[in-house]
């Protein structure tokens, strides 16, 4: 090759390595979201029900992050949600939260539920989803001990409106905790493998659509919405719950 | 009467064409140790008539008329040899040579196996590297096949931290890699970072970018085909090398009838801090063996083998005292190839090759989890590809070269996941792969030639029966100036469980193509120019536009309960420009390689850019012979920015925790668009430098290495620290300065 080129190589290479510069955050254009916490549940009492609403802005990631609920809250939207001809207002009580406060609303398997909020700047969300039932676990129980050290079958029956479900198992003492989805009616837990002879607390909560893709939407990809004019979710859940003993065999 | 019937087909074309001319044909080997030399020109001396000698190193020249003649074999490098020999009528000649490596080299007067290949080849897209070339470019810790090949033009690497090559807006997965003529599935160490090929043991490279022909099948967008040394059949021969990686050694001999050759390598640093407190625990090797039979003059078979692990042997223990648990972790996977090889020569006019191997990945983690309780857990990955090839060479037709063959694969995949003894989990899959395929390379003139052939294959999972035309020309406007192109449709039948989104792949998992899929399939265009240049300088430049469809990606929002959703299908397309200005000989060679690409894909209606789309690519490779055994290598490359997907915003996602009967909160990212932004531009300069020296009667090269020799911060990946308030930017970065040191000796 001719010595030219040699010499062009050399100054090409030159040139581009005195741009050293250490690299620094992109540019970033981004505007505040809504984000919305809806989750209607059925406890493991059918009367006991909790339906709680949050509505809170995101920040752009160089932003600080405001560390109480009531600074990050969207206090004056006006929240309904619409049951069987019948709409509720949610007011906004404290931090970001809005409640029904009367009460009136009943959580109903099989009904259809739908959100509706405007913001004062005439901006609307919507969401809807159906209750699902509650399973009814059907092993273990507190007159079927389970095996401590080996893996456990929980079974239960189906819910009816119930997308997918998750099982929680715990001790009383946060020393053995447990969590994971299914879509059968029942599921063999290997973990339970290091669970101590104790006593446990098991729950198996059917879960609409919204909430199940809600909770396997990860931090760093785009989360599963079925909510408009929103992100965060509008679902719900139903539990059921039994204590059982672990012992030893 | 089959046989009969066989005869009859392959020979009548001969009969009818023979007109009382004869043949000579023959074999073209290195005589210091009888290594079979491809591309050596091979001419009848004050005649055109004349052939090149093909990857085994045979030639034939055709209806040679009766007389006698100077048979003249010259290659760059070696000495030229004449040769006398008499034709009679409808005699075939065979006349076997050993060339010497030459002194001197005769530059410009004597043709490199390049320019052979230049005027007797429709190659399009294809890049030969030679065992030299290899061993001395500039290379983190040692030399690497595919970290050399990333510096061709058309080949990206989306990080330091990994050897995958990314083809022509391609994925990983859609490489063929063939050693010896055997598919390897995981052909990498030490989760990616090297490449799995010793490089003392190869002897050539060939690397098909695009438009590669029917012989090939089963990936879109590229085939890698490593050839290893046959070994010396003349005398004894050895090499050592130890770098900062691995120690290695080579030996290869003659053996009756034939040749062997063996190579090993292991890394080290195990050995070193065993018993000492700063124990590591992992090693890799890799074993590679080779042994020829010759038996009689037209037959041939050859043994090879490749067996590679990689093996991490570790105990994580908790830190936590609430929690305490050790894990022992176990983990091996690993490449092995065997292959037999029978190199018949049927009659001077018909070459065959039969190839019988097995390959196998084998992935076998056991983790042991010792809490209040043992949890012996073990995760069991394979491929295990048998295969039955046959390929011939007819040259039985005036101004024609043609190939067929066939081929059937028998593959097992399997994954299985099972706790204390229990087998939770089994996935196995056997699908069957048959292939056909047939293709004439033809001359049309002195100036033009045209290669198209077709390939069929089934597919036994869904019964997919595809076909796969191939075409290829040259066109000599000069002696030295050839435009070319090619037009081949390519499909795949299997694929990797990976997404555009990872940042890192520590290990390849095939899946074989379900029912529910269609093949995968890509069409290839590519136009393109080769120009001889004075001093072997040859420039090249290509253009090419490539379609993908029913490409693969792990659906990452897959729904575990639902077996149809483990892959979410897209397509895409890449379309680019590629330039190339190499030089193989003299004292000062490498190339400049410069691409201009995009690559765009398309999945569940979204269009972007994969993270392997780089706008520009610019290589500049040197290798300079200084004088008194002193060797500088010098790689330098430039590339535009990867993209990514940024984090533009934050929020407080909450969800019910069952255990604290509450709400609880995190902190979660919002996303911009998919791959939206850039990383800053990629550059970095690599160097090595090599002192020949001769100690006790051996030749000995220790040699340095830089890597980033200025030290340049290129981007791995950005990430965003919730835990300080505000949020912190975390850079991560790729290969620092980084300096290594080592030392050949030959023996």
């Amino acid at each position: 090759m001719h010595k030219s080129m040699y010499i062009i190589f050399l100054l090409i290479v030159a040139g581009i390595s005195c741009k050293n510069d250490d690299p620094t955050a992109p540019r970033l254009d981004y505007d505040s979201e809504i984000v919305v916490f809806g989750l209607f549940m059925i406890t493991e009492k059918e009367n006991v029900q909790q339906k709680t609403i949050r509505l809170e802005q995101s920040y752009k990631v160089t932003d600080p992050l405001p560390q109480s609920q009531k600074e990050r809250a969207i206090k004056d939207a006006v929240v309904f949600v619409e049951t069987n001809d019948k709409r509720i207002q949610f007011e906004y009580l404290f931090d970001s939260t809005y409640l029904d406060k009367a009460g009136t609303l009943k959580l109903v398997p099989g009904e259809l539920y739908k959100l509706d909020i405007t913001l004062t700047n005439g901006h609307k969300i919507t969401s809807e989803f159906i209750m699902p039932d509650r399973p009814k676990i059907l092993r273990p129980n507190a007159s079927a001990p389970a095996a401590a050290y080996q893996p456990l079958t929980v079974s239960w029956e189906e819910a009816r409106f119930a997308h997918r479900y998750e099982i929680a198992i715990d001790d009383d003492f946060g020393e053995f905790q447990l969590a994971t989805f299914s879509a059968s009616d029942h599921e063999e837990l290997y973990p339970f493998l290091f669970a101590t002879p104790n006593e446990y607390t098991l729950k198996v909560a059917s879960l609409d659509q919204n909430y199940y893709d809600y909770l396997r939407s990860r931090s760093n990809r785009d989360p599963i919405s079925h909510i408009n004019g929103a992100i965060g979710v509008f679902g719900a859940i139903a539990y059921d719950k039994e204590r059982f003993l672990a012992l030893v065999q | 009467m089959i046989k009969k019937i066989f005869y009859i087909l392959i020979f009548s074309p001969l009969v009818l064409l023979a007109r009382n001319e004869g043949s000579i044909s023959g074999f073209v080997r290195d005589f210091t140790n009888g290594e079979s030399m491809p591309w050596v020109n091979v001419m009848i001396s004050d005649t055109d008539w004349g052939a090149a000698t093909n990857n085994a190193g045979y030639y034939i020249i055709q209806h040679v008329p009766p007389g006698e003649y100077t048979l003249i074999f010259s290659m760059m490098g070696y000495e030229k040899r004449q040769q006398q020999v008499r034709v009679a009528v409808n005699e075939a000649v065979k006349v076997d040579v050993t060339l010497n490596p030459a002194v001197i080299e005769l530059e410009g007067v004597v043709k490199t196996a390049e320019r052979e290949r230049f005027e007797r080849e429709v190659e399009i897209s294809t890049n030969t590297l030679t065992a030299k070339q290899l061993s001395t470019m500039p290379m983190l810790a040692e030399a690497d096949v595919f970290r050399t090949l990333q510096l061709l033009p058309g080949v990206v690497s989306r990080s330091d931290f990994s050897s995958q090559l990314y083809v022509r807006g391609g994925s990983p997965d859609e490489n063929l890699v063939l050693l010896d003529g055997v598919a390897v599935y995981n052909p990498f160490h030490l989760l990616g970072l090297f490449s799995t090929f010793n490089t003392d043991a190869i002897k050539e490279v060939e690397f098909m970018t695009g438009g590669f022909p029917a012989e090939y099948g089963g990936r879109l967008s590229s085939v890698l085909s490593i050839t290893n040394n046959e070994g010396n059949s003349k005398e004894f021969e050895g090499r050592a090398n130890i770098s900062m990686l691995s120690a290695k050694a080579t030996l290869q001999g003659p053996f009756p009838h034939g040749s062997y050759l063996i190579s090993a390598r292991r890394t080290y640093f195990d050995q070193i801090f065993k018993g000492t407190r700063y124990d590591f625990p992992y090693y890799f090797y890799d074993f590679q063996g080779k042994i020829n039979f010759n038996l009689g003059d037209n037959h041939r078979l050859t043994l090879s083998g490749f067996y590679g692990d990689d093996k991490l042997n570790y105990d994580l223990e908790s830190d936590e005292e609430e929690e305490e648990f050790t894990v022992g972790i176990d983990w091996l996977w690993g490449n092995r190839t065997t292959a037999l090889k029978w190199r018949w020569l049927i009659h001077p006019n018909l070459y065959s090759e039969v190839l019988l191997t097995r390959s196998n990945f084998t992935l076998d983690l056991d983790l042991d989890i010792v809490s209040t309780n043992v949890a012996a857990l073990n995760v069991e990955n394979g491929i295990v590809d048998r295969t039955i090839k046959a390929d011939f060479n007819y040259f039985g037709i005036v101004d024609h070269g043609i190939k067929f063959g066939a081929s059937q694969s028998w593959l097992d995949f399997k994954y299985a996941f099972g706790i204390n003894g229990s087998q939770l989990f089994n996935y196995q899959a056997k699908p069957a792969l048959v292939a056909a395929y047939a293709q004439d390379q033809w001359q049309l003139s002195n100036l033009t030639a045209v290669r198209a052939g077709a390939r069929v294959e089934h597919y036994s999972i869904g019964a997919y029966t595809t076909f796969s035309p191939r075409v290829g020309f040259k066109h000599r406007l000069y002696d030295n100036f050839a435009l070319k192109g090619s037009f081949g449709l390519y499909h795949q039948f299997m694929t990797t469980a990976a997404s555009d989104n990872q940042n890192f792949s520590f290990v390849d998992l095939w899946f074989p193509l379900a029912e529910q899929y269609q093949p995968l399939n890509a069409v290839h265009y590519v136009a393109g120019f080769e120009w001889w240049l004075p001093a072997d300088l040859i420039f090249t430049g290509e253009f090419y536009y490539k379609t993908m469809d029913n490409l693969l990606e792990i659906n990452e929002y897959g729904d575990f309960a639902n077996a149809d959703d483990d892959f979410i299908v897209g397509d895409g397309h890449a379309t680019g420009c590629e330039l190339l200005l190499k030089r193989s000989t003299g004292r000062i060679n490498g190339w400049i390689g410069y691409t201009f690409a995009f690559t765009q894909r398309q999945v569940n209606s979204i269009i972007f850019y994969p993270r392997h789309d780089r706008r520009h690519n610019l290589n500049l490779v040197m290798n300079c012979e200084l004088g008194k055994g002193w060797n500088l290598g010098f790689v330098f490359t430039y590339g535009t920015g990867m993209p990514y997907t940024p984090v533009l915003g934050k929020y407080v996602r909450y969800s019910w925790n069952y255990h604290r009967n509450e709400v609880v909160d995190e902190i979660y990212n919002r996303l911009g668009s998919k791959n939206s932004q850039r990383y800053p531009t990629y550059h970095r300069m690599d160097l090595s430098i090599r002192k020949r020296w001769r100690i006790w009667g051996l030749e000995n090269y220790p040699y340095v290495q830089i890597i980033n020799a200025y030290n340049r911060k290129n981007v791995f990946l950005y990430f965003w620290d919730h835990d300080a308030n505000p949020s912190q930017f975390i850079t991560v970065p790729m290969f620092p300065f980084l300096p290594t040191i080592g030392m050949e000796i030959n023996f």
